[in-house]
């Protein structure tokens, strides 16, 4: 490599035009270095400012840190994208006492084990290494009901109560395969680390604590609880706040997103993400509005949101235990002007996925549907693509089961629970062929 | 800055003559200079990235509107049961997209006189201060259709235009007296305190502003305009004409949030947003921004039933005859299934059967019906909060739901009243 020195010219008596100037001398290799050098360097500092901005200003506090029990208090500014400037504020929602007014905490249990025969039910206790007694009372017939490609179990409490979290969350993963098992199959959920300091709260009585753990079983890194009726039906003998309780327990993560809307906002730009399905007419004069407020305003997500969506984002459904319109429904008819008939057969959403979506692999916009899935196709969960990684859904179809916009993360999450061992969900995007 | 730089070959000064370098020779100021200089140049390469990335952040504009005068900053409601309510007044316009001005343009320009005979309306014209032209023009016999029900004049449009002020006034109080001269019996109007900016941060040009002015025209209080045909015909081009109609399409809304926080009366707000049986859709919005350490502001566009909230701050671009107007808007307010539109005569029978009179504060749901002097019913709207109500002004596809303060209510609807007079507010609170 070339070398570079620097003299004063009247030091050594070199030849030099100016005396007392300063000489620099260099090899050609160096010269060229030189010359290359601070060019990189000004083109780095340009690029470095650019990045500055982008990374602190922007995304500095990225949705994706959302997770499940990991909810900071306050909101996160998401990644900046066509959507414009969007605040995402993680909560839980709670069931509303109004949804709890005729829940009867004395339902018996029911498991449906479908194309099961009662042979099979019981193999598969035995699998799981209940205790003798256990298969002793589960052979009573009078527990049984042997329907045509499938049996139905009424269990005992004792049953119930008796099984291990291991033994349950086998079982009860098997019992989540079949739509019939509305509990087990969107059972409530929280974070295993979380529980201790989550079941301090004042309303769970000591009592209610120990059924909670004894009626959980593991699922990853959640504790699912599927028992509703049973711990209701326990509690309510003792004068425990049993409302209360299955509030809590009710909990789901939530994201409450928020539109910065400011005088030098592009409504324009926002109406080519948010706008399609014809719904510039509904959102555009709004925003528009709010752009015209000096101070700017952050704006409910509503705004962006088709009248579908709007009715019901943040609410329950009512009193029902299962109404069939989960997250598949949800996203069929999401830009729908008049609501279809819910269940979604499955026959039926697979042909009309077919037939008017096509998939998307990468860079999903505003509207896709999202599905996760099983490697075999077999669909866990779905939902409306919204911006960066939010996602409007119902995970369930029972009275505990809100619209809400979730974090893919958490929805992903929430999927695995159905999920068998080892199985690995597969998320797809379908985009809307006229859309 | 006399020393300068010299590069030169080192054979050519005699130095280093086998290695082939090169020698740079400067003084120390410039060796300085050039340093300085290199020092400004990263620092101002990575403003400049910054900056560019500043340009590059999504769906802002680079050019901030100005902003309307009337647009009234941030303000706090009076307390009362709705909670801590922050509001914001603002201007709602029609999409430029759904003005279907061309249909409009086909319009004929068209006057009824009911009961009028040929020579009474000449004696009216004749008593007008009109131009020789535009007295010919509107005496016309061919432009004149007369049948048993009164006569119908086709005025040119050159004659419309020219119109001054005082005989346009004269004229159209004549034909607002008949319901068939929509435009005259319904005019556009705004109070002439708000008038100087109707055009305020919009792009109409000054020369359309004097066209509009021409064409416009003073009662009372408020300014009132008639001549849209005209008006359009007027304007240079299709971009100018829909520039022209959504400013003169603008209306006053309210945007409102209410302050939760965790000292927030929860139950107490519940019980005041959850009327009409919509406790269970509020609630978990609610209780979910209460157990926020920091609080959260939650839309009042969420809290309203599920129905309205699809509904707020839209238009209903459906045909004028669906009457999806105040009463409609006003009566299906906390149905999940609206009722269909239906005629005044209707709304007032179910005002008396399915309503009483309130005589103590009003509260969320109630209906507030303005009464004209005589006792004929104007409007109705929805009471929301300290003096925010849920309205729709007007059966026009071209009149959003939307919330609105009861001052900007009020003054839209007193534009034909005597001055001495005033609406008479009733409210009313749904028996169940």
């Amino acid at each position: 490599m070339g070398r570079i020195s620097m003299q004063q010219s009247r030091d050594k008596g070199q030849p030099s035009l100016r005396p007392g100037a300063l000489r620099f001398k260099a090899s050609r290799g160096m010269v060229l270095l030189l010359v290359v050098l601070p060019a990189v360097i000004v083109f780095g500092a340009g690029y470095f400012g650019f990045w500055f901005r982008k990374s602190h200003a922007l995304a500095a506090a990225s949705s994706h840190t959302v997770a499940i029990g990991q909810h900071g208090p306050g909101p996160a500014l998401l990644s900046a994208g066509p959507w414009g400037l969007l605040e995402a504020q993680p909560t839980f929602l709670r069931i509303p006492d109004e949804c709890l007014q005729n829940f009867k905490p004395s339902a018996a249990p029911r498991w449906v084990f479908r194309g099961y025969s009662t042979s099979q039910v019981l193999s598969l206790f035995r699998s799981v290494g209940v205790s003798a007694d256990t298969l002793a009372s589960l052979s009573n017939p009078d527990l049984w009901q042997v329907e045509e490609q499938q049996v139905v179990l009424l269990p005992s409490p004792a049953v119930v109560l008796g099984l291990t979290p291991a033994q349950r969350g086998v079982v009860y993963t098997v019992l989540a395969q079949f739509p019939e098992n509305t509990m087990q199959r969107a059972p409530f959920f929280w974070r295993t680390k979380d529980e201790a300091e989550w079941l301090a709260q004042p309303v769970f009585t000591e009592q209610a604590r120990t059924l909670v753990r004894r009626l959980a079983y593991p699922k990853g890194e959640l504790s699912l609880l599927a028992d509703v009726e049973l711990l209701a039906g326990a509690l309510s003998a003792s004068g425990a706040d049993v409302a209360g309780i299955l509030k809590e327990l009710s909990r789901k993560p939530a994201i409450l997103p928020r539109l910065q809307i400011r005088p030098d906002t592009d409504v324009a730009a926002m109406m080519r993400y948010w706008g399609g399905a014809g719904l510039t007419k509904v959102m555009q004069p709004a925003l528009e509005a709010v752009s015209r407020i000096p101070q700017g305003r952050m704006v409910s997500f509503l705004a962006v949101l088709p009248p579908f969506a709007r009715q019901r984002l943040n609410t329950y459904p009512g009193s029902t235990d299962d109404d069939g319109r989960d997250g598949i429904w949800s996203a069929m008819n999401f830009f729908a002007d008049s609501v279809q008939p819910a269940p979604v057969d499955p026959v039926q959403w697979k042909n009309r996925l077919k037939a008017d979506y096509f998939p998307v692999f990468s860079d999903p916009r505003y509207g896709d549907i999202l599905v996760i899935s099983r490697p075999s196709g077999e669909v866990l969960q779905a939902g409306v693509y919204l911006a960066d990684d939010l996602v409007f859904t119902r995970v369930g179809t029972t009275r505990w089961e809100p619209w809400t916009i979730m974090t893919l993360a958490d929805l992903t999450e929430v999927s695995g629970i159905r999920a068998l061992n080892g199985e690995r969900p597969v998320i797809s995007y379908y985009r809307n062929r006229i859309l | 800055m006399a020393s300068g730089r010299t590069i030169h070959e080192p054979e050519k000064a005699g130095l280093n003559r086998a290695g082939g370098s090169l020698v740079v020779e400067a003084s120390r100021g410039l060796a300085t200079l050039t340093a300085v200089a290199f020092v400004g140049l990263v620092l101002g390469a990575g403003a400049l990235g910054y900056w560019i990335a500043g340009r590059a952040e999504p769906a802002v504009s680079a050019t901030a509107s100005a902003l309307p005068a009337q647009v009234a900053p941030t303000y706090a409601a009076k307390p009362g049961p709705w909670g801590d309510l922050i509001c914001q007044r603002s201007i709602i316009e029609v999409p430029v997209e759904y003005l279907g001005l061309r249909s409009w343009e086909n319009e004929p320009v068209q006057w009824f006189f009911r009961g009028s005979s040929p020579e009474a309306l000449k004696q009216f014209l004749g008593s007008l201060e009109l131009s020789s032209q535009e007295k010919d023009d509107l005496t016309n016999p061919s432009r004149w259709q007369v049948n048993a029900e009164g006569i119908f004049v086709s005025p040119s449009l050159e004659t419309v235009l020219s119109l001054k002020t005082t005989a346009r006034n004269q004229l159209y109080l004549e034909l607002g007296r008949f319901e068939e001269n929509v435009m005259q019996n319904q005019p556009f109007h705004w109070p002439v305190s708000e008038a100087k900016d109707l055009f305020a941060s919009t792009r109409v040009r000054a020369a359309s502003i004097a066209v509009f002015e021409k064409l416009s025209y003073v009662r009372g209080k408020y300014l009132l305009f008639s001549d849209w045909k005209a008006l359009l015909s007027a304007l240079p081009d299709a971009n100018e004409r829909n520039a022209v109609a959504q400013a003169l399409m603008r209306r006053f809304a309210v945007f409102a949030q209410l302050r939760v926080t965790p000292g927030s009366d929860v139950e107490a707000l519940v019980r005041y947003w959850g009327a009409g049986g919509h406790e269970k859709d509020i609630r978990p919005i609610l209780e979910a921004a209460a157990r926020l350490p920091q609080g959260a502001n939650v839309s009042l566009g969420s809290l309203l039933p599920p129905p309205v909230r699809a509904r707020v701050y839209t238009f209903p671009f459906s045909a004028p005859e669906e009457r999806l107007n105040c009463h409609w808007t006003t009566f299906n307010f906390f149905n999940e299934t609206p009722e269909p539109p239906a005629g005044t005569r209707y709304w007032r029978d179910k005002l008396k059967t399915d309503y009483v009179a309130v005589t103590d504060s009003p509260r969320y749901g109630d209906v507030l019906v303005l009464l004209k002097p005589d006792h004929s019913i104007v409007h109705s709207c929805i009471f929301v909060a300290d003096d925010i109500v849920y309205t729709k002004n007007g059966g026009s596809p071209f009149a959003p739901w939307q919330l609105s303060t009861l001052a900007d209510v009020m003054d839209f609807y007193s534009w034909d009243l005597a001055s001495n007079t005033a609406l008479k507010p009733l409210w009313y609170r749904k028996r169940s």
